[in-house]
């Protein structure tokens, strides 16, 4: 254990109030940004949203150039207000995603260079907040990534117990409960509503939940 | 049988900091205080603050009891305690005695009154654990620091942060697009945001494009001079931003 040594953070980790408080810090840029879109000389359909550390700048148009330019000035307003408030964006990690219902859309790239970033080519998949988004928002990846990550936890739980004897099926409920559902779950808010595509979606969880109720009930 | 076939060790790398490797203990601690606790609170331009309006008073009544029972039925009884080792299970006995609860409530009172953060609280224990899925460990940046706070304190600092959280929203400061760190606007709330957004465009046959970007070294970079700017905008009275200024100041850690 080393000597104690002083922290000069403003806001700490572990502390109950670092989340409010930087919830505080960001909510001034954050209505900064909105006024300073409101104000110029012609309205552009931008929308922010944010959370914590990460941030979105969402623009709706019709043709990809008009939509990407919106999003290179706006993106410059923000930069310049973060460096106003201390904080530095990582220009290498923002990543740019379109969503089209059209089956092949064309995927264009976008220049930051102007704002001392790259230019930006979107991925087929794009990770945020934990959930797989694709262009057409069906979250076939999403569930398939999860229902995977499950069925794997569901083969590794199936060696516990021990030398003499394995789990009580009351356990292993108890354990499918807290351990597999969660992460099975995880975003069906997103895709599960009335009239949504899931049957493939629901064909991947009800594998799951068949496996899991082999393995409870013991029965094969 | 490929498993049970001689694996090799991993090769330890120490920790690179600075281009130079920590090989004595006084380094590596020097090393994780400065990437995980070092400020650099350069001085800033505040002048873009003028352009967001002043919120609300916010008025700051007495702490009654039953703030703090809920603030502790949440908290986890095996959570590891800080220096002091009360930990969570030995407070939740304690709080249900009314006496003991009625000095936690009067420490909290006067705390906000007196302006002051005892020094008691601000005592941390620092656990460094590696993130989890990375190639190779010789960056300070790929581990997780764990600040253990004596528990006493965070209890106080969850009723106050209870109340912010409400009092904030309430009036207005916090955005609606601003998600995280609030309660009801947890991942999947933002994430039924956009698709809502989304969907919402498609219908108006327009496509939607986004772009995401992080912010580097997020917490650590926090400044205190905007921040305690922001306090007074958000409509908290003098009395609550000069508890935070002592809150801030003079806190102390130790790694191990």
């Amino acid at each position: 254990m080393s000597p104690p040594s002083n922290v000069n953070v403003s806001i700490g980790q572990g502390s109950a109030l670092s989340p409010i408080l930087s919830a505080l810090y960001l909510a001034p840029i954050i209505k900064t940004f909105k006024k300073r879109i409101k104000n110029l000389n012609k309205e552009i359909p931008i929308d922010i949203l944010s959370f914590v550390d990460d941030r979105l700048l969402i623009s709706q148009e019709k043709s990809y150039s008009l939509s990407n330019s919106f999003l290179l000035c706006s993106y410059n307003i923000i930069s310049k207000i973060f460096i106003n408030a201390d904080l530095v964006i990582e220009h290498n990690k923002t990543e740019l995603f379109h969503f089209i219902r059209a089956c092949h859309p064309p995927n264009p790239s976008i220049d930051l260079s102007s704002v001392g970033g790259s230019v930006i080519s979107p991925k087929p998949i794009w990770w945020y907040l934990g959930f797989y988004f694709d262009h057409r928002l069906n979250f076939n990846y999403h569930t398939h990534f999860y229902a995977t990550k499950c069925l794997s936890t569901l083969s590794a739980m199936k060696m516990l117990g021990n030398s003499s004897r394995g789990l009580l099926p009351i356990q292993k409920r108890l354990l499918y409960r807290t351990c597999i559902l969660p992460i099975a779950l995880y975003g069906f808010q997103l895709w599960f509503f009335k009239g949504a595509p899931i049957i493939k979606n629901i064909t991947k969880l009800k594998k799951i939940q068949q496996r899991a109720a082999l393995w409870i009930t013991g029965a094969f | 049988m490929n498993w049970v076939k001689k694996k090799n060790l991993l090769t330890i790398e120490s920790i690179l900091y600075e281009g130079q490797s920590c090989n004595t203990l006084p380094d590596l601690w020097h090393a994780l205080h400065s990437s995980y606790n070092s400020a650099k609170n350069r001085p800033i331009n505040t002048s873009f603050l003028n352009e967001t309006p002043q919120a609300d008073q916010i008025l700051w009544p007495l702490f009654s009891k039953q703030e703090f029972k809920d603030a502790i039925a949440k908290c986890s009884s095996s959570s590891t305690p800080g220096l002091d080792h009360i930990s969570w299970r030995h407070l939740k006995s304690l709080i249900t005695n009314d006496r003991y609860l009625q000095k936690i409530v009067q420490i909290a009172n006067v705390c906000i009154d007196l302006e002051f953060w005892p020094s008691h609280f601000k005592l941390s224990n620092t656990v460094v654990i590696p993130k989890p899925n990375k190639n190779n460990y010789n960056s300070p940046k790929l581990f997780q620091p764990i600040v253990l706070l004596n528990t006493t304190g965070k209890l106080i600092e969850k009723a106050i942060s209870n109340r912010l959280q409400f009092q904030l929203s309430a009036n207005g400061f916090i955005d609606s697009h601003q998600f995280g760190g609030i309660q009801q606007r947890s991942t999947t709330d933002a994430g039924i945001y956009l698709t809502c957004l989304i969907r919402a465009g498609w219908l108006r046959q327009c496509h939607m494009s986004v772009l995401a970007f992080d912010i580097a070294q997020f917490f650590p970079s926090l400044n205190y001079q905007f921040l305690s700017l922001c306090l007074k905008k958000a409509g908290l009275n003098t009395n609550i931003v000069w508890f935070f200024n002592s809150y801030h100041s003079n806190r102390s850690t130790s790694y191990s």
